[in-house]
Protein backbone atom coordinates (compact mmCIF):
# COMPACT_ATOMS: atom_id res chain seq x y z
CA UNK A 1 0.00 0.00 0.00
CA UNK A 2 1.69 3.32 -1.14
CA UNK A 3 1.85 6.02 1.44
CA UNK A 4 -0.91 8.19 -0.16
CA UNK A 5 -3.21 5.12 -0.28
CA UNK A 6 -2.41 4.80 3.62
CA UNK A 7 -3.33 8.50 4.17
CA UNK A 8 -6.58 8.47 2.11
CA UNK A 9 -7.59 5.13 4.76
CA UNK A 10 -6.57 7.02 7.67
CA UNK A 11 -8.59 9.91 6.55
CA UNK A 12 -11.40 7.81 5.86
CA UNK A 13 -10.97 5.85 9.38
CA UNK A 14 -11.09 8.79 11.33
CA UNK A 15 -13.85 10.59 9.57
CA UNK A 16 -15.63 7.16 10.26
CA UNK A 17 -14.63 7.27 13.81
CA UNK A 18 -15.81 11.08 14.48
CA UNK A 19 -19.50 10.42 13.14
CA UNK A 20 -19.64 7.99 15.97
CA UNK A 21 -18.51 10.00 18.09
CA UNK A 22 -20.67 13.35 17.27
CA UNK A 23 -23.60 10.77 18.07
CA UNK A 24 -22.34 9.68 21.48
CA UNK A 25 -24.38 11.16 24.71
CA UNK A 26 -22.66 13.46 26.86
CA UNK A 27 -21.42 11.43 29.74
CA UNK A 28 -20.22 14.22 33.31
CA UNK A 29 -19.27 13.28 36.39
CA UNK A 30 -21.63 13.21 39.58
CA UNK A 31 -22.68 16.64 41.06
CA UNK A 32 -21.52 15.31 44.74
CA UNK A 33 -17.79 14.82 43.02
CA UNK A 34 -17.84 18.22 41.92
CA UNK A 35 -18.74 19.53 45.17
CA UNK A 36 -16.41 17.05 47.42
CA UNK A 37 -12.95 18.83 44.79
CA UNK A 38 -14.22 22.01 44.75
CA UNK A 39 -14.60 21.86 48.55
CA UNK A 40 -11.26 20.55 48.73
CA UNK A 41 -9.93 22.79 46.07
CA UNK A 42 -11.53 26.11 48.77
CA UNK A 43 -9.95 24.31 51.82
CA UNK A 44 -6.78 23.91 50.21
CA UNK A 45 -6.10 27.95 49.85
CA UNK A 46 -8.41 29.03 53.15
CA UNK A 47 -5.87 31.40 54.58
CA UNK A 48 -4.47 29.85 57.84
CA UNK A 49 -3.02 31.97 60.26
CA UNK A 50 1.29 31.27 60.26
CA UNK A 51 3.07 29.72 62.59
CA UNK A 52 5.19 32.92 62.84
CA UNK A 53 2.43 35.36 63.98
CA UNK A 54 1.66 33.01 67.33
CA UNK A 55 5.34 33.36 67.98
CA UNK A 56 5.35 36.57 67.17
CA UNK A 57 2.46 37.06 69.60
CA UNK A 58 3.92 35.13 72.36
CA UNK A 59 7.13 37.30 72.14
CA UNK A 60 5.12 40.25 72.54
CA UNK A 61 3.39 39.21 75.02
CA UNK A 62 6.22 38.30 76.71
CA UNK A 63 8.43 41.90 76.05
CA UNK A 64 5.40 43.48 77.63
CA UNK A 65 5.41 41.31 81.14
CA UNK A 66 8.99 42.12 81.16
CA UNK A 67 8.57 45.93 80.75
CA UNK A 68 5.93 45.59 83.44
CA UNK A 69 7.99 43.89 85.48
CA UNK A 70 11.31 46.52 85.00
CA UNK A 71 8.58 49.74 85.11
CA UNK A 72 7.55 48.70 88.43
CA UNK A 73 11.23 47.97 90.06
CA UNK A 74 12.60 51.32 88.62
CA UNK A 75 9.84 53.96 88.82
CA UNK A 76 11.04 56.56 91.42
CA UNK A 77 7.16 56.85 92.56
CA UNK A 78 7.02 53.00 93.19
CA UNK A 79 10.25 53.31 94.91
CA UNK A 80 8.99 55.81 96.96
CA UNK A 81 5.77 53.91 97.98
CA UNK A 82 7.76 50.47 98.83
CA UNK A 83 9.98 52.51 101.58
CA UNK A 84 7.30 53.98 102.55
CA UNK A 85 4.95 50.68 103.20
CA UNK A 86 8.83 48.91 104.76
CA UNK A 87 7.76 49.48 108.27
CA UNK A 88 4.20 49.06 108.45
CA UNK A 89 3.17 47.46 111.85
CA UNK A 90 2.40 43.91 109.34
CA UNK A 91 5.71 42.82 109.41
CA UNK A 92 6.25 44.29 113.16
CA UNK A 93 3.55 42.91 114.57
CA UNK A 94 4.34 39.65 113.48
CA UNK A 95 6.87 38.08 115.71
CA UNK A 96 3.79 39.42 118.39
CA UNK A 97 1.17 38.03 116.47
CA UNK A 98 3.09 34.41 116.57
CA UNK A 99 3.60 34.94 120.61
CA UNK A 100 -0.15 35.79 121.42
CA UNK A 101 -2.18 33.58 119.06
CA UNK A 102 -5.75 35.16 118.20
CA UNK A 103 -8.55 33.94 116.98
CA UNK A 104 -8.43 33.44 112.84
CA UNK A 105 -11.61 35.22 112.60
CA UNK A 106 -9.96 38.32 115.01
CA UNK A 107 -7.05 38.34 112.27
CA UNK A 108 -9.16 38.20 109.99
CA UNK A 109 -11.23 41.29 111.17
CA UNK A 110 -7.90 42.99 111.78
CA UNK A 111 -6.13 42.21 108.07
CA UNK A 112 -9.17 43.60 106.54
CA UNK A 113 -9.57 47.42 107.05
CA UNK A 114 -5.28 46.95 106.18
CA UNK A 115 -6.08 45.33 102.84
CA UNK A 116 -8.68 48.09 101.97
CA UNK A 117 -6.58 51.01 103.03
CA UNK A 118 -3.97 49.10 100.70
CA UNK A 119 -6.52 49.31 98.03
CA UNK A 120 -7.13 52.90 98.57
CA UNK A 121 -3.57 53.65 98.48
CA UNK A 122 -2.66 52.14 95.40
CA UNK A 123 -6.28 53.70 92.87
CA UNK A 124 -5.40 57.12 95.07
CA UNK A 125 -2.93 59.89 93.01
CA UNK A 126 0.14 60.52 93.73
CA UNK A 127 -0.36 63.73 96.23
CA UNK A 128 -3.03 61.84 98.05
CA UNK A 129 -1.23 58.62 98.47
CA UNK A 130 1.79 60.18 100.18
CA UNK A 131 -1.01 62.06 102.68
CA UNK A 132 -2.45 59.17 102.89
CA UNK A 133 0.33 56.65 103.82
CA UNK A 134 1.85 59.21 106.60
CA UNK A 135 -1.84 59.27 107.83
CA UNK A 136 -2.04 55.55 108.09
CA UNK A 137 1.40 55.56 109.52
CA UNK A 138 0.46 57.70 112.12
CA UNK A 139 -2.63 55.89 112.82
CA UNK A 140 -0.84 52.49 112.75
CA UNK A 141 1.48 53.42 115.40
CA UNK A 142 -1.01 54.91 117.59
CA UNK A 143 -3.30 51.42 117.29
CA UNK A 144 0.26 49.41 117.43
CA UNK A 145 0.87 51.54 121.19
CA UNK A 146 -2.58 50.34 121.83
CA UNK A 147 -2.21 47.07 121.62
CA UNK A 148 1.19 46.67 123.04
CA UNK A 149 -0.51 48.41 126.08
CA UNK A 150 -3.54 45.90 125.72
CA UNK A 151 -0.90 42.50 125.57
CA UNK A 152 0.45 44.23 128.56
CA UNK A 153 -2.13 44.28 130.76
CA UNK A 154 -2.97 41.01 129.44
CA UNK A 155 -0.22 39.69 130.18
CA UNK A 156 0.19 40.96 133.52
CA UNK A 157 -3.74 39.47 134.53
CA UNK A 158 -2.23 36.23 133.38
CA UNK A 159 0.38 36.55 135.66
CA UNK A 160 -1.97 37.83 138.59
CA UNK A 161 -3.92 34.74 138.11
CA UNK A 162 -0.92 32.57 138.41
CA UNK A 163 0.72 34.41 141.14
CA UNK A 164 -2.64 34.41 143.14
CA UNK A 165 -2.91 30.72 143.38
CA UNK A 166 0.83 29.46 143.87
CA UNK A 167 1.01 26.04 144.95
CA UNK A 168 0.87 25.89 148.69
CA UNK A 169 4.83 24.66 149.07
CA UNK A 170 5.44 27.93 146.54
CA UNK A 171 3.92 30.59 148.95
CA UNK A 172 6.36 30.73 151.78
CA UNK A 173 9.17 31.08 148.77
CA UNK A 174 8.29 34.39 148.08
CA UNK A 175 11.44 36.22 148.04
CA UNK A 176 12.25 39.92 149.29
CA UNK A 177 12.71 41.22 145.73
CA UNK A 178 9.84 39.80 144.46
CA UNK A 179 7.65 41.29 147.17
CA UNK A 180 9.87 44.64 145.94
CA UNK A 181 8.20 44.46 142.62
CA UNK A 182 5.17 44.03 143.77
CA UNK A 183 5.44 47.19 145.54
CA UNK A 184 6.63 49.14 142.46
CA UNK A 185 4.08 47.56 140.66
CA UNK A 186 0.25 49.17 141.68
CA UNK A 187 -1.58 47.35 138.47
CA UNK A 188 0.40 43.91 139.55
CA UNK A 189 -0.97 44.90 143.83
CA UNK A 190 -4.23 45.45 142.41
CA UNK A 191 -4.51 42.43 140.76
CA UNK A 192 -3.23 40.10 143.44
CA UNK A 193 -5.82 41.89 145.78
CA UNK A 194 -8.64 40.82 143.36
CA UNK A 195 -7.53 37.98 140.88
CA UNK A 196 -11.34 38.20 139.28
CA UNK A 197 -10.87 41.84 138.62
CA UNK A 198 -9.71 41.46 135.39
CA UNK A 199 -11.84 38.50 134.05
CA UNK A 200 -13.85 39.39 130.79
CA UNK A 201 -17.16 38.56 130.26
CA UNK A 202 -17.28 35.70 127.36
CA UNK A 203 -19.40 36.51 124.77
CA UNK A 204 -21.62 33.39 123.02
CA UNK A 205 -18.53 33.84 119.24
CA UNK A 206 -15.68 33.52 121.77
CA UNK A 207 -17.33 30.73 122.95
CA UNK A 208 -18.04 28.95 119.09
CA UNK A 209 -14.60 29.93 119.02
CA UNK A 210 -12.92 28.01 121.87
CA UNK A 211 -15.08 25.07 120.93
CA UNK A 212 -13.97 25.12 117.84
CA UNK A 213 -10.45 25.33 118.60
CA UNK A 214 -10.92 22.17 121.42
CA UNK A 215 -10.31 24.51 124.16
CA UNK A 216 -10.38 22.98 127.96
CA UNK A 217 -11.82 25.84 130.81
CA UNK A 218 -11.30 25.10 134.87
CA UNK A 219 -13.79 26.30 137.15
CA UNK A 220 -11.91 29.24 139.45
CA UNK A 221 -14.73 30.69 141.52
CA UNK A 222 -18.94 30.59 141.20
CA UNK A 223 -21.43 32.76 142.99
CA UNK A 224 -25.45 33.15 142.81
CA UNK A 225 -25.02 35.33 139.72
CA UNK A 226 -21.43 34.10 138.14
CA UNK A 227 -19.33 31.45 137.21
CA UNK A 228 -15.76 32.33 136.57
CA UNK A 229 -13.63 30.51 134.13
CA UNK A 230 -9.90 29.76 133.37
CA UNK A 231 -10.12 28.97 129.92
CA UNK A 232 -7.04 28.23 128.05
CA UNK A 233 -6.54 30.02 124.91
CA UNK A 234 -3.98 28.10 122.64
CA UNK A 235 -1.86 27.37 125.34
CA UNK A 236 -2.10 30.83 127.42
CA UNK A 237 -4.63 31.03 130.09
CA UNK A 238 -7.47 33.48 130.17
CA UNK A 239 -9.93 34.31 132.70
CA UNK A 240 -13.60 34.84 132.08
CA UNK A 241 -16.67 35.44 133.64
CA UNK A 242 -19.82 33.88 132.08
CA UNK A 243 -23.81 34.31 133.79
CA UNK A 244 -25.01 32.13 135.39
CA UNK A 245 -28.48 32.97 133.63
CA UNK A 246 -26.27 31.93 130.56
CA UNK A 247 -24.45 29.07 131.13
CA UNK A 248 -24.66 26.07 133.81
CA UNK A 249 -22.40 24.14 134.82
CA UNK A 250 -23.14 20.28 136.19
CA UNK A 251 -21.64 19.49 139.33
CA UNK A 252 -19.50 16.62 137.98
CA UNK A 253 -17.73 18.99 136.09
CA UNK A 254 -16.90 21.81 138.45
CA UNK A 255 -13.33 20.27 139.11
CA UNK A 256 -10.67 19.80 136.63
CA UNK A 257 -10.34 20.62 133.47
CA UNK A 258 -13.43 20.45 131.39
CA UNK A 259 -13.76 20.45 127.10
CA UNK A 260 -15.96 23.35 126.05
CA UNK A 261 -19.12 21.12 125.46
CA UNK A 262 -19.37 20.79 129.28
CA UNK A 263 -20.68 24.40 129.49
CA UNK A 264 -24.71 24.13 128.61
CA UNK A 265 -26.01 27.30 126.86
CA UNK A 266 -29.56 27.65 128.79
CA UNK A 267 -30.37 30.91 126.88
CA UNK B 1 10.12 19.36 22.33
CA UNK B 2 7.88 20.78 25.20
CA UNK B 3 5.64 23.50 24.58
CA UNK B 4 7.22 27.08 25.40
CA UNK B 5 4.60 29.64 27.74
CA UNK B 6 6.87 32.15 27.99
CA UNK B 7 7.66 33.68 24.58
CA UNK B 8 3.48 33.50 23.95
CA UNK B 9 1.44 36.24 25.73
CA UNK B 10 -1.74 34.07 27.32
CA UNK B 11 -4.95 35.79 27.98
CA UNK B 12 -6.05 36.32 31.65
CA UNK B 13 -8.17 33.59 31.67
CA UNK B 14 -5.88 31.09 30.21
CA UNK B 15 -5.56 27.52 31.64
CA UNK B 16 -2.42 28.54 32.78
CA UNK B 17 -3.21 31.70 34.17
CA UNK B 18 -6.40 30.50 36.11
CA UNK B 19 -4.21 27.48 37.57
CA UNK B 20 -1.32 29.99 38.80
CA UNK B 21 -3.88 32.24 40.05
CA UNK B 22 -4.86 29.38 42.14
CA UNK B 23 -1.47 28.43 43.23
CA UNK B 24 -1.58 32.13 44.56
CA UNK B 25 -4.66 31.72 46.45
CA UNK B 26 -7.77 32.09 44.29
CA UNK B 27 -10.08 29.60 44.66
CA UNK B 28 -12.49 31.11 42.25
CA UNK B 29 -9.56 30.49 39.70
CA UNK B 30 -9.30 26.50 40.03
CA UNK B 31 -13.53 26.57 39.91
CA UNK B 32 -13.23 27.52 36.49
CA UNK B 33 -10.02 25.86 35.50
CA UNK B 34 -12.39 22.27 37.24
CA UNK B 35 -15.83 23.23 35.14
CA UNK B 36 -13.18 23.71 31.85
CA UNK B 37 -11.94 20.29 32.06
CA UNK B 38 -13.79 17.88 34.31
CA UNK B 39 -15.77 15.96 31.34
CA UNK B 40 -12.56 15.24 29.35
CA UNK B 41 -10.75 13.62 32.55
CA UNK B 42 -13.55 11.71 32.97
CA UNK B 43 -14.00 10.62 29.82
CA UNK B 44 -10.75 9.76 29.75
CA UNK B 45 -10.77 7.27 32.54
CA UNK B 46 -14.07 5.44 31.46
CA UNK B 47 -12.48 5.51 28.03
CA UNK B 48 -10.10 2.66 29.43
CA UNK B 49 -13.09 0.60 29.93
CA UNK B 50 -13.50 1.46 33.53
CA UNK B 51 -16.92 1.39 35.48
CA UNK B 52 -18.47 4.73 36.06
CA UNK B 53 -17.71 5.01 39.98
CA UNK B 54 -14.07 3.82 39.58
CA UNK B 55 -13.63 6.57 36.53
CA UNK B 56 -15.46 8.99 39.52
CA UNK B 57 -12.47 8.02 42.04
CA UNK B 58 -9.62 7.94 39.33
CA UNK B 59 -10.85 11.44 38.66
CA UNK B 60 -10.99 12.81 42.08
CA UNK B 61 -7.72 11.50 42.75
CA UNK B 62 -6.72 13.35 39.76
CA UNK B 63 -8.01 16.35 40.85
CA UNK B 64 -6.89 16.45 44.40
CA UNK B 65 -3.44 15.82 43.32
CA UNK B 66 -3.89 18.91 41.41
CA UNK B 67 -5.37 20.87 43.78
CA UNK B 68 -1.81 19.53 46.80
CA UNK B 69 0.86 19.82 44.28
CA UNK B 70 -0.40 23.62 43.37
CA UNK B 71 2.87 24.88 44.50
CA UNK B 72 4.70 23.13 42.20
CA UNK B 73 3.10 24.15 39.29
CA UNK B 74 4.81 25.84 36.53
CA UNK B 75 3.62 27.03 33.52
CA UNK B 76 6.35 26.12 31.28
CA UNK B 77 3.41 23.74 29.17
CA UNK B 78 -0.05 23.84 28.43
CA UNK B 79 -2.03 23.20 31.77
CA UNK B 80 -4.02 20.57 29.96
CA UNK B 81 -0.37 18.88 29.11
CA UNK B 82 0.14 18.55 32.61
CA UNK B 83 -3.54 17.63 33.45
CA UNK B 84 -3.67 14.67 31.41
CA UNK B 85 -0.35 13.36 32.25
CA UNK B 86 -1.33 13.15 35.97
CA UNK B 87 -4.79 11.46 34.84
CA UNK B 88 -2.54 8.54 32.48
CA UNK B 89 -0.19 8.07 35.69
CA UNK B 90 -3.29 7.77 37.35
CA UNK B 91 -4.64 5.11 35.13
CA UNK B 92 -0.84 3.16 34.96
CA UNK B 93 -1.09 3.33 39.02
CA UNK B 94 -4.20 1.75 39.12
CA UNK B 95 -3.59 -1.27 36.30
CA UNK B 96 -0.39 -2.44 37.69
CA UNK B 97 -2.10 -2.75 41.13
CA UNK B 98 -1.30 -6.75 41.02
CA UNK B 99 -3.52 -6.43 44.25
CA UNK B 100 -6.71 -5.03 42.48
CA UNK B 101 -6.48 -7.47 39.16
CA UNK B 102 -8.98 -9.40 40.20
CA UNK B 103 -11.28 -6.16 41.08
CA UNK B 104 -9.67 -5.41 37.93
CA UNK B 105 -11.07 -7.88 35.81
CA UNK B 106 -14.70 -7.51 37.57
CA UNK B 107 -15.04 -3.79 37.26
CA UNK B 108 -14.49 -4.07 33.68
CA UNK B 109 -17.14 -6.59 33.25
CA UNK B 110 -19.17 -4.16 35.07
CA UNK B 111 -18.07 -1.29 33.08
CA UNK B 112 -19.07 -3.50 29.56
CA UNK B 113 -22.70 -4.14 31.59
CA UNK B 114 -22.94 -0.55 31.90
CA UNK B 115 -21.79 -0.10 28.20
CA UNK B 116 -24.59 -2.38 26.91
CA UNK B 117 -27.33 -0.57 28.46
CA UNK B 118 -27.10 2.61 27.28
CA UNK B 119 -27.16 4.11 23.71
CA UNK B 120 -27.91 2.99 20.67
CA UNK B 121 -25.75 -0.67 19.50
CA UNK B 122 -23.24 1.42 17.54
CA UNK B 123 -21.97 3.63 20.57
CA UNK B 124 -22.38 0.58 23.05
CA UNK B 125 -19.84 -1.14 20.34
CA UNK B 126 -18.25 1.89 20.38
CA UNK B 127 -17.24 1.85 23.70
CA UNK B 128 -16.14 -1.64 23.86
CA UNK B 129 -14.26 -1.18 21.01
CA UNK B 130 -12.36 1.33 22.84
CA UNK B 131 -12.06 -0.11 26.08
CA UNK B 132 -10.61 -3.53 24.30
CA UNK B 133 -7.62 -1.78 22.64
CA UNK B 134 -4.14 -2.64 23.21
CA UNK B 135 -2.68 0.21 26.51
CA UNK B 136 -0.93 2.17 24.33
CA UNK B 137 -3.04 2.18 21.24
CA UNK B 138 -5.98 3.18 23.69
CA UNK B 139 -3.65 6.23 25.37
CA UNK B 140 -3.01 7.64 22.06
CA UNK B 141 -6.63 7.25 20.72
CA UNK B 142 -8.64 8.71 23.84
CA UNK B 143 -5.65 11.40 24.28
CA UNK B 144 -6.43 12.25 20.32
CA UNK B 145 -10.00 12.09 19.64
CA UNK B 146 -11.51 12.45 23.54
CA UNK B 147 -9.32 15.24 24.86
CA UNK B 148 -8.29 17.09 21.40
CA UNK B 149 -4.41 15.96 21.84
CA UNK B 150 -1.89 16.31 18.53
CA UNK B 151 0.47 13.32 17.97
CA UNK B 152 3.68 15.62 18.92
CA UNK B 153 1.84 16.29 22.40
CA UNK B 154 0.75 12.69 22.82
CA UNK B 155 4.07 11.74 22.01
CA UNK B 156 5.52 14.69 24.69
CA UNK B 157 2.94 13.26 27.54
CA UNK B 158 3.78 9.57 26.56
CA UNK B 159 7.53 10.22 25.75
CA UNK B 160 7.54 7.87 22.92
CA UNK B 161 8.71 8.90 19.32
CA UNK B 162 6.42 10.90 17.18
CA UNK B 163 6.52 8.35 14.38
CA UNK B 164 5.53 5.49 17.44
CA UNK B 165 2.40 7.64 18.27
CA UNK B 166 1.25 7.80 15.28
CA UNK B 167 1.67 4.46 14.47
CA UNK B 168 -0.57 3.13 17.56
CA UNK B 169 -3.16 5.78 16.36
CA UNK B 170 -3.35 4.57 13.32
CA UNK B 171 -3.39 0.68 14.54
CA UNK B 172 -6.20 1.94 16.81
CA UNK B 173 -8.19 3.20 13.96
CA UNK B 174 -7.99 0.55 12.10
CA UNK B 175 -9.46 -2.35 14.77
CA UNK B 176 -12.24 0.22 15.42
CA UNK B 177 -13.22 0.29 11.80
CA UNK B 178 -12.44 -3.44 11.61
CA UNK B 179 -14.84 -4.54 14.70
CA UNK B 180 -17.71 -1.36 13.82
CA UNK B 181 -17.72 -2.02 10.20
CA UNK B 182 -21.19 -4.38 10.94
CA UNK B 183 -22.64 -1.78 12.37
CA UNK B 184 -22.26 1.09 9.13
CA UNK B 185 -24.22 1.02 5.51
Amino acid sequence: MSTNEQEHSLAQDEAFIESLYAELEPETTSAEMDAAILAAAHTAVKPKRPAWLLLLASAASLLLVVMLGVHQLFDPQTQRELAAIQPQQVDDLQPMDEAMPLPARAQQEMAAPRLAEKKLRSEAAPAQRTAMLQAQQKEESRALSDEIAEADSEMLAGTATVVAEPPVDMKSSVSASEAKAKAAAPAVVAALADPLAGAKALTHEQYQVFAAHGAQWELVKEDEKNYWLRIDNLGRPELYRISRNEYLIRDRFKSGRQPMSALLRVK
Amino acid sequence: MPTQLSAVVTPPDSDENLMLAYKAGQASAFEQLYRRHKDAVFRYFLRQGLATAVAEELSHDTWLRIINHRENYVANALFKTYLFTIARHIVIDHTQKKSTRQELTELQELAAEEAAEGGTALQQALKQQIAALPFEQRQTFVLKQESGFSIEQIAEMTQQSKEKVKSSWRYALQKLRQGLSQYVD
